[in-house]
């Protein structure tokens, strides 16, 4: 009888373990993206969700597992469906909107911090940093995009017009990068660049 | 013991935002050092260079899933280790410590390989070694360097333009697949022979990992601060990229003269490797060998520092890189490798053990992703190095050598013919790709020198003037090289009067980019 009863106990302990494990992120995520300055609903923005399985033993790899995109409305709502599966990593998030930071759910553009704030969970406020003249699009763009299997994504879409403009960018730093001394790091070239493309003689991009 | 596994899982995954994946920021971040964007745009015509939609994914795209792909399936990593130590050929250089239970779920993947031959195929260095034939069933073969040159040949030369799409995807998805193969060689484990240190258990994490590479993983800001560190070799070879055959096991280099392979070999640990730790015969390298002359021990705060702000730890410094520096919380000693704090200050440095921690990962990772990052774009501008001119000539189409090398024609050892030809083919009304005519290349066109191919124009050109001229055959040293060159219409130049005065200018033929050739001011 004794016995029964530890059998028992155990299959239900794994039947926790594993319900915690799939509703982790079976749930859905809903939020509302703001701007960060006057608090009024972003209409528009593209919420792309990655979720990833890491496979292997030693030689470990990760594998696209599903791609969720919604548009937010004009409230600035959206609503992103989980996944049902124990072994999924937890999901990237981005969120994008034309004019603003891409916000992502373990970094911070610019200085690439990690973001601690975020919860898979319902009722998320987003608030969408205003893009500054002196950010690189190039930069930007690799923040975002790095590390994601967008394809022809919505996401991929939206961020196309940063695209002229990070290739101009590029072009500069292929040139400046000869004038690079030994030991010295980018920040210079790329403040030359900001500098050159997107401010007048006179003005400083420090503003 | 399930449940506390099963739990240790789910912290796995609550860490694992750090998950992100190494290769392919590693390859995003090579991208924009490349010479690729403007290759494309000037030679291919693909306007948004490596931003063009191709097959429903940008090129970016196709060369960052390249970088992942080659992970996948799990064996094909076993082709990723490559030992530039001279003890050992090119088929002998693979890895070898392997435990039983991987080798046996990986007996599918056998005989492996060693990095530098599942990238290149050459067994000895380009470009007289021999090449590694590949006789297992396609799953089991790598996508490498040739495989690479036939899809860009094919993208170029298709007849139907959905196939010629799909083949420029595959070119680049291949690319990004030895992209990952050469990254790999800025893992210092993945260049002396330790697959074990890939087989370590962390406190947080139900699976084993390698920690260094789970460290680059948790830290993606270093792949976006690695200032690349671009080769510069006396004679650029193929297989020179990953070792150029120099580091003899004496003399330890750390310029960029040398292959990706040697340096990290020649200079760095990895877990398993050190010498002062009594490794195994396999797990033996003669560098980096620490000793009192050139290293010295500094304090500094441990990994930890943030949680246990009173922990210190002592490093293995190079003094290379100047004294102990006092410690402040930005951790400014040089962490070579983390010491014991029982051994005394006085101890000979050769004899301590040592092993590697997170301020460890974090100083090597600072010194060998920037060379990642570099040798990834030189090795794209490896493969797109090849530039032809193309002029239009009365009947024809005048063809010159752009490029910094000779383009020739070669015997293929594999079926006994001559390769080497120039070959021009437009598009018809079907959107067919056709070839109009063709230049055997019986002497090698130098650098700067010209052909002239002869046609009669064809009725059918979708574009009439445009034409896609293609190069097949030796490209300095490399055989099998293709070159590709997609012409436009010449512009239309026209005189137009403005106020009175007459000025010449010119516009593409299909309507764009009008601009003053001569404005005349004398009116």
């Amino acid at each position: 009888m004794k016995k029964r009863y530890v059998l028992l106990s155990i299959a239900l302990l794994l039947a926790l373990v594993m319900f915690c494990m799939i509703f982790g992120y079976s749930r859905g995520m809903t939020g509302i993206v703001v701007d960060s300055v006057t608090g009024k609903p972003v209409e528009g923005a593209v919420v792309y969700a990655e979720w990833t399985k890491t496979k292997g033993i030693g030689l470990t790899y990760t594998e696209l597992y599903k791609i969720t995109e919604k548009i937010t409305d004009k409230n600035g709502k959206f609503r992103v469906f989980g996944v049902f599966s124990p072994f999924v990593n937890p999901p990237t998030v981005v969120i994008y909107k034309r004019g603003y930071v891409a916000w992502r759910n373990d970094y911070i553009f610019p200085g690439y911090e990690r973001r601690y704030d975020f919860e898979w969970k319902n009722t998320q406020l987003i608030k969408l940093e205003h893009f500054k003249r002196n950010y690189s699009h190039s930069k930007h763009i690799f923040f975002f995009r790095g590390g994601l299997n967008l394809g022809s994504s919505k996401l991929e879409q939206a961020y196309s017009w940063e695209d002229p403009l990070a290739s101009k960018e590029e072009e500069l730093l292929r040139k400046k990068i000869k004038t690079l001394k030994p030991g010295e790091s980018e920040g210079r070239i790329w403040e030359e660049i900001i500098q050159e493309l997107y401010f007048q003689k006179g003005e400083t991009s420090d503003e | 013991m399930i449940i506390i596994l099963m739990s240790l899982k789910l912290s796995s995954v609550s860490n694992a935002y750090d998950n992100t994946i190494t290769h392919r920021k590693i390859t995003e971040r090579a991208m924009p050092y490349s010479t690729l964007d403007n290759f494309l745009k000037q030679n291919l015509g693909i306007v948004s260079g490596f931003n063009e939609m191709i097959n429903g994914q940008k090129i970016i795209g196709w060369l960052s899933n390249g970088s992942d792909y080659e992970d996948t399936p799990m064996c094909r990593a076993s082709n990723h280790f490559h030992n530039p130590l001279p003890l050992l050929t090119w088929s002998q250089s693979y890895v070898t410590d392997q435990p039983w239970w991987i080798a046996a779920w990986c007996s599918d993947w056998t005989p492996y390989y060693s990095n530098i031959t599942w990238a290149t195929g050459y067994l000895s260095p380009a470009p007289v070694g021999a090449k590694a034939s590949f006789t297992q069933d396609p799953e089991h073969t790598p996508q490498n360097w040739d495989k690479a040159r036939q899809y860009y040949y094919e993208a170029l030369t298709g007849t139907n333009s959905r196939s010629r799409e799909i083949s420029l995807g595959r070119t680049f998805l291949t690319v990004g697949q030895i992209m990952h193969l050469l990254e790999d060689m800025a893992v210092p484990a993945h260049t002396r022979n330790d697959f074990t240190s890939h087989l370590i258990f962390r406190g947080d994490q139900l699976l084993p990992i390698q920690p260094f590479e789970y460290y680059v993983k948790a830290h993606p800001e270093l792949v976006m601060g690695a200032t690349p560190a671009f080769p510069s070799f006396e004679n650029i070879t193929l297989t020179n990229f990953w070792d150029t055959d120099r580091y003899n096991g004496t003399n330890p280099s750390t310029d960029l003269s040398v292959g990706l392979a040697e340096f990290t070999n020649a200079n760095y640990f990895s877990d398993f490797t050190i010498p002062n730790n009594s490794p195994t015969a396999e797990h033996t390298f003669p560098y980096p060998a620490v000793n009192s002359t050139d290293y010295q021990i500094c304090y500094d705060y441990a990994p930890t520092s943030e949680d246990y702000p009173w922990l210190l730890r002592k490093y293995v410094s190079r003094k290379s890189r100047g004294g102990c520096p006092g410690i402040t919380p930005e951790r400014k000693a040089d962490h070579f490798a983390a010491v014991s704090p029982l051994y005394s200050e006085n101890a000979d440095i050769s004899t301590r053990e040592l092993w590697l921690d997170d301020n460890v990962h974090n100083t090597y990772a600072k010194e060998l992703l920037p060379r990642a990052v570099g040798y990834s774009a030189g090795l794209l501008n490896y493969f797109f190095r090849g530039e032809l001119g193309v002029t239009h000539v009365p009947g024809g189409l005048k063809v010159k050598n752009l490029s910094a090398e000779a383009m020739a024609s070669y015997v293929d050892p594999a079926t006994n013919n001559t390769v080497g030809t120039i070959g021009v083919y437009y598009d018809n009304t079907a959107h067919e790709r056709q070839s109009l005519a063709s230049y055997n290349l019986t002497t090698p066109l130098e650098p700067s020198q010209g052909i002239t191919i002869f046609f009669t124009p064809p009725t059918d050109n979708v574009a009439p003037l445009k034409y896609i001229v293609v190069f097949r055959g030796k490209l300095g040293n490399e055989e099998g090289a293709v070159i590709g060159k997609v012409t436009l219409p010449p512009p239309v130049y026209y005189v137009k009067t403005v106020n009175g005065v007459d000025n010449i200018y010119k516009i593409s033929s299909d309507g764009s980019n009008g601009t003053a050739v001569y404005e005349n001011n004398l009116g």
